[in-house]
């Protein structure tokens, strides 16, 4: 009986630890956005796009940026071209939900404007990823948009359970 | 039985190892000709693209778009749409007579105020230029009787009517319809396999134009067509095809001997001495001849001993518009909202326009978001 | 991964085939647990591991169960307690947090979990086994590999049919294949398919279109978009089960039947013998007989009728329109036992009356939320004076009626009896052949050129 109860707890404790790791949020690191700017932009080609302030900001995004802690924001420097870099960083992470939205209309519209037309452009416009962690959130429309996302996630999330097993990711 | 059921085999196996074979050895294209847009590539394969199962998703995508025989396929696949009973597909009709035509939608109403709302406070911004909207109705409104039986479609009168009550007076509301509905027993005014109007159908709405807007020395026009063979965005779109390709024609005018003029696309930091881009003939999307496509701004400079100048904010339908209305200014600015990132203030300010002409198709119009975000820039 | 998908097709498949049928003996269990694995894996990267883990537990708790007899129903009682706190916290917790909230006031945090594909359909096996060793069946399965592929198998993974170890055991060490079982196979797996690709997705088009009329649409189509959910679930969900089916035949493996023609069902306890019949079959194996079944007084039987009903509503989803679609057949069966059944009406009002009480159940089930079924129902019924009939409902009939006349056809055993016909005579095997060619075309042509193809019972 005393074999059966410990087996039964043994399974238990093993149920909760693949909870917890299905579960748990990622966890994430505090980088100034100035950092990861500078890292981004010696990592990658800024090429189709310009740092852009919180005008253009609101203008593609219809969002104020006053009203989130950081942004960091790359516009298409011509407008033939629909590469962007946008990352934020929220004061409160009930703030993701608007920003997400934000980010899918400007989506939309990109694609609409597109449509028929780029198909260059309406290519990288289907390929675009959001990313988001703890209170940042990331939209990126790039031919490297999966590199870039790696950079952007390895940059600021604690590496996951898995991260870890097969050795990946760490402190930069 | 079971020397059928052997075969049935086979014939399976056969099917599924011949084409995935084939599908290994036959090299990746990067673009399809018959759907106008690039295919999908191998994923990018790494930890994080598993785990949010973003590899997964566009593997299938890269599976289907760079399946043998994919052209085929999907030639077979609209056969069988069309056999079972199908007149649409992706919001275009099939029309009796085999040409194309776009659904118009119910549009989003608090847009459509947001919208009216910009266009009104700039209207009363900037108080100097005439003010012009030309809204032209679509292929659905001119030639309802062609429809497929019973095909549902917002009503784009309505609309049209509605638009221009709510217009502001100070801005003069161009309507076609009169025009456009008595031509066109006579003359194509769209293309069948494309969503624009036909350089035929603007030259009708330049006609009504010139006498709203007091332009008197039109010279004569030679109509000469340049392609026979453009096969528009429709078809890419809904898979239809169509009886046969579209003509493009433009309308030469016969100008003054010392008239020039130079169009220069300032974005791109290019110039040009005419309005047609003939390489694009060689391209896919023929329309595109008029100024090479859709650019944030083009900046028309003419020799005319004129004080007019003009402003168009406009789509793509301008595009085969615009040539007609260069003889008649001393210059000729373009802007395309969806492109254009500047500040419209700043150049309405600076340039001291006489007229401002908007010109968008209902269909465009009822869906845009960029006029407003462009028009209430300042605010 | 999907059945209907390029990626499984002509990549999984083919794969899949050739290791199976190259390995020896002995490995093919292993192959078959990897490949599914991967099947798995390809859908839900992550919740892989939980399967991994409902694996091993209901492996070692029936090697324990085995071990010591005299704990077995302590035992059993822990591993049902574990796999049904496993389905509820991914399925039902967040659905369970909101009615919370809302009916004590609270604020409990309400966590969006998603739900791990299939899991309703494996954690139903896993317990079919650990409930039927203590009942002592069979013996414990010793072997880990064999007892991971009997869960994991691809072909019902995620959509059923569920298959109940007692079925299966035999198999799972001992299974023959051949040639012409392969081609067997191969035709009820495309007949599957076509039922998926040409007619489920078709018709699901029709229903999608009526849905985004809204609210003011005509009775016609109305009852257009009901009719198209009534045949897109049936040919979605039977088609799914060829294809399970046919795939078991190619491996080596033996399935029941999970349909028998349901729409031609005369009564509502009828059509339920005859739709998802390996779920009936559970419920009736493991809730309601041991509840007593019928064999109880009326209030006790009328009490086992709606808990299984309710039980049953509630596996198909965390929503209350599920609960509700579930009880209304409890109270139709009910009805049908205590009344209906004493009244004799000729067979073809029975059978309207199956089709209409059936048709009326799907518009609760494909509702997002019980007041748009409400609605729907409303419409069907032509109240606030809408039109009966207008220019949309006859453009609809106009683009779908082929279809829902072949929906109609293929929904009834004449279809079914036709096809075993041709089988039979051996002139029209060429023909059938060549039919079975044509359907396998057109199916690739629809899925490679698909935008439209999500499984119904994926959400389940």
């Amino acid at each position: 009986m005393k074999k059966v109860l410990l087996t039964e707890l043994i399974a238990v404790l093993l149920l909760v630890l693949v909870m917890v790791l299905l579960l748990s949020n990622k966890r994430t690191r505090e980088v100034p956005l100035a950092e990861v700017d500078a890292a981004f932009s010696a990592g990658f080609s800024t090429e189709g796009m310009e740092k852009a302030g919180e005008m253009r900001f609101k203008r593609a995004f219809g969002l104020n940026a006053a009203d989130y802690q950081e942004l960091l924001y790359y516009t298409p420097d011509n407008t033939m071209s629909v590469n962007e870099y946008l990352l934020l960083r929220v004061k409160d992470e009930a703030q993701l939900t608007e920003i997400r939205a934000g980010i899918e209309r400007r989506l939309e519209t990109q694609k609409k404007n597109f449509d028929g037309y780029g198909t260059d452009q309406t290519e990288l416009l289907n390929k675009a990823k959001i990313w988001s962690a703890g209170p940042y959130i990331a939209f990126i429309v790039s031919r490297e948009a999966d590199a870039q996302l790696d950079f952007t996630a390895d940059m600021l999330e604690e590496p996951g359970f898995f991260a870890r097993l097969f050795g990946k990711g760490g402190k930069k | 039985m079971k020397w059928y059921r052997r075969i049935a085999g086979f014939l399976f196996i056969i099917f599924i190892f011949g084409l995935a074979a084939a599908a290994l050895f036959q090299p990746d294209r990067a673009y399809s000709p018959a759907e106008k847009r690039n295919l999908t590539q191998f994923p990018a394969l790494s930890l994080r693209t598993i785990a949010d199962g973003s590899f997964m998703d566009r593997m299938e995508d890269y599976a289907a778009d760079q399946f043998p025989l994919r052209d085929t396929f999907m030639r077979l696949k609209t056969r069988l749409s069309i056999l079972r009973g199908s007149v649409e597909s992706q919001g275009v009709y099939r029309c009796e007579d085999g040409s194309l035509m776009e659904r118009f939608d119910a549009p989003d109403r608090e847009n459509y105020k947001e919208t009216l709302a910009a266009i009104s406070a700039f209207s009363a911004r900037y108080k100097g230029p005439d003010m012009y909207f030309m809204l032209v109705p679509n292929a659905v409104s001119v030639y309802p009787e062609k429809l497929p039986a019973h095909a549902p479609t917002e009503d784009q009168n309505a609309y049209i009517d509605r638009f221009y009550k709510d217009l502001p007076l100070s801005i003069r509301a161009l309507d076609l319809r009169n025009d456009l509905n008595a031509a066109a027993a006579d003359t194509q005014l769209y293309y069948a396999s494309d969503h624009h109007w036909t350089t035929d159908a603007a030259l009708i709405a330049f006609m009504n134009y010139k006498k709203t807007a007091g332009l008197d020395n039109v010279p004569p026009f030679h109509r000469s067509v340049i392609a026979n063979d453009f096969t528009g965005s429709l078809v890419s779109e809904s898979g239809f095809s169509v009886p046969a390709p579209d003509a493009i024609t433009v309308y030469l005018p016969e100008e003054p001997e010392d008239f020039y003029y130079t169009v220069s696309y300032t974005n791109e930091n290019l110039r040009r001495a005419s309005c047609y881009e003939t390489e694009k003939l060689k391209e896919d999307d023929k329309y595109q001849v008029f100024f090479g496509g859709n650019h944030p701004i083009i900046e028309i400079n003419t020799s005319l001993d004129s004080t007019r100048s003009l402003l168009v904010i406009k789509d793509s339908y301008a595009n085969c518009f615009l040539p007609f209305l260069v003889p008649e200014y001393r210059s000729v600015t373009v802007v395309d909202p969806r492109y254009y990132y500047d500040d419209i203030d700043v150049l309405m300010e600076s340039r001291g326009f006489t007229d401002v002409l908007f010109l968008y198709n209902v269909n465009t119009f009822a869906e845009d978001t960029n006029l407003k975000t462009v028009l209430k820039n300042a605010q | 991964m999907v059945f209907s998908s390029v990626t499984f097709l002509f990549i999984f498949l083919p794969v899949t085939l050739l290791l199976y049928y190259l390995v020896p003996e002995k490995g093919k269990n292993l192959v078959l647990l990897v490949l599914s694995l991967i099947f798995y894996a390809w859908g839900e990267p992550l919740y892989v591991f939980l399967m991994l883990y409902s694996i091993l537990f209901n492996y070692g708790m029936g090697l324990l169960m085995e071990k010591h007899e005299g704990a077995k129903k302590q035992i059993l009682i822990f591993s049902v307690i574990i796999n049904l706190f496993i389905i509820g916290f991914f399925k039902y917790y967040g659905f369970l947090i909101e009615n919370l909230n809302a009916v004590f006031r609270l604020s409990l945090p309400v966590r969006k979990i998603a739900l791990p594909i299939g899991i309703s359909f494996y954690t139903f096996q896993a317990l079919s086994y650990v409930i039927d060793l203590y009942r002592g069946r069979f013996k414990a399965q010793k072997n880990f590999i064999a007892f991971g592929a009997y869960i994991t198998m691809f072909p019902q993974l995620i959509a059923g049919p569920i298959v109940r170890y007692e079925d299966i055991k035999d198999q799972m060490t001992n299974r023959r294949l051949s040639g012409a079982r392969l081609g067997k196979g191969a035709l009820r797996f495309i007949i599957g398919l076509a039922k998926k690709v040409l007619l489920a997705n078709l018709i699901g088009a029709l229903f999608n279109e009526v849905q985004a009329l809204g609210a003011e649409v005509s009775t016609l189509s109305a009852w257009l978009g009901a009719l198209a959910y009534t045949f897109q679930i049936y040919f979605d969900f039977s088609g799914y089960s060829d294809m399970a089916i046919g795939l078991g035949d190619m491996l080596g493996f033996h399935f029941s039947e999970n349909f028998k023609h349901p729409y031609f069902a005369d009564s509502v306890t009828d059509f339920w013998r005859r739709w998802h019949i390996s779920l009936g079959t559970w419920f009736r194996e493991y809730v309601y007989i041991p509840l007593g079944g019928n064999r109880v007084k009326v209030l006790r039987h009328v009490f086992n009728i709606l808990v299984v009903w309710l039980l049953t509503g509630l596996w198909h989803g965390a929503s209350w329109n599920f609960v509700f679609w579930g009880l209304y057949y409890g109270l139709l069966l009910l009805f049908e036992k205590y009344i209906l059944d004493r009244i004799r009406l000729p067979k073809i009002l029975r059978r309207l009356m199956m089709i209409f009480a059936v048709i009326i159940g799907w518009v609760f089930f494909s509702a997002e939320s019980l007041p748009q079924a409400f609605q729907t129902l409303a419409a069907m019924f032509g109240a606030g004076g809408r039109a009966g009939i207008d220019e949309t409902a006859r453009y609809l009939l106009k683009s779908y009626g082929l279809p829902l006349i072949f929906c109609a056809f293929f929904s009834f055993p004449a279809a079914h009896a036709l096809l075993n016909k041709c089988e039979k005579e051996t002139t029209l095997r060429v023909p059938l052949l060549l039919f079975a060619v044509v359907l396998l075309i057109l199916s690739t042509a629809c899925l490679v050129t698909q935008n439209y193809n999500p499984f119904l019972y994926f959400r389940f």
